[in-house]
């Protein structure tokens, strides 16, 4: 049983794969990169910022993983068993787990994000932004569905605020910027269209994949 | 009226200052050189000192200096791609 690639095409497989791990490699260096700031300069939003960009590594880390697992067609009961014998139906438990895990940490990611691009901000609101936003996944059916539009409602809120300070700032560097979260808004709401038409778990990946590409030039012409 | 320079661009002024000075700078000349108030210049060497970027030096008779550390070497090295980055993502602080 697969959760996260519900509307996967068998075709898109290893190619769906291979994406998540460019995603999970370009939002780490990213995230390493911050932190290399963040020890030279101490400054808490670029600490924030790494924080976001390594919570969201990890959450495609652990998609890729999984569906690498169910590509190669591993038996993870057998797996689960071995841990904790208990365990009844262990690849569907083990599935859940990632699913959750994958949540957890895309969320928590998107989260920190969206609050380092406030211009006012205090803890409550970070609370305030992870309570609601876990509380509403812990009742919503279906759950996927609803943490794809989570998702996209973050990302379309992060390339508003991108997008204000390009129209402020007018450089090619805040222009891809604006550019590769909205593509990552574009993408994230085309997989949750994926549960009815398969072909947008394919698009939705593509469309990411232009949205981290650009981000992986802007990141390189800063870093060369 | 030149433009507002940045916190940053502030830490950097400062430590250059310190640089061009062969790496030890006297606090008037620092003062003199930054371009900042008296009482902006000790918040700035406290967060400096705070984060190893400069050391205080005494010496016997002599009047205290500042010591530019390989931190604060490090920093004036990766300043362009720190505020390329920063400025970017929009990651400034006041």
């Amino acid at each position: 049983m697969n959760f996260i690639i519900g509307g996967n095409p068998s075709w898109f497989m290893s190619s769906g794969i291979l994406m998540e791990l460019v995603f999970a490699l370009v939002t780490i260096m990213i995230s390493v990169y911050a932190y290399k700031i963040y020890k030279i300069t101490k400054q808490r939003n670029t600490f924030l910022f790494g924080g976001a960009f390594f919570s969201i590594a990890l959450a495609y880390f652990v998609q890729a993983s999984l569906n690498f697992l169910i590509s190669l067609k591993i038996n993870s009961k057998d797996l689960i068993q071995s841990i904790a014998p208990s365990v009844h139906n262990a690849s569907i438990q083990l599935s859940i787990l990632a699913v959750f895990l994958h949540i957890f940490f895309m969320i928590t990611g998107l989260v920190l994000l969206s609050y380092v691009t406030l211009k006012e901000r205090n803890h409550q609101t970070f609370a305030l932004l992870m309570i609601i936003s876990f509380l509403g996944l812990l009742f919503a059916h279906p759950i996927i569905l609803f943490f794809e539009i989570l998702s996209s409602m973050f990302l379309l809120f992060i390339t508003i605020q991108y997008y204000q300070r390009h129209s402020i700032k007018g450089t090619s560097n805040t222009l891809m910027i604006y550019l590769s979260f909205g593509m990552l808004f574009l993408g994230t709401l085309q997989l949750a269209g994926s549960s009815i038409i398969n072909t947008f778990y394919f698009l939705g990946h593509l469309t990411s994949f232009i949205g981290y590409l650009l981000l992986l030039i802007n990141f390189w012409r800063v870093v060369k | 009226m030149g433009k507002k320079r940045g916190r940053l661009q502030i830490i950097f002024d400062i430590l250059d200052a310190v640089k061009n000075k062969g790496g030890e700078i006297k606090p008037t000349h620092l003062l003199y050189k930054s371009n900042l108030s008296h009482q902006m210049m000790s918040e700035y060497l406290k967060e400096l000192i705070s984060k190893g970027f400069i050391e205080e030096k005494f010496e016997k008779k002599k009047s205290k200096t500042y010591v530019l550390t390989s931190r604060g070497y490090q920093y004036l090295v990766e300043y362009k791609k720190i505020t390329k980055f920063v400025e970017n993502f929009g990651l400034e602080e006041d």
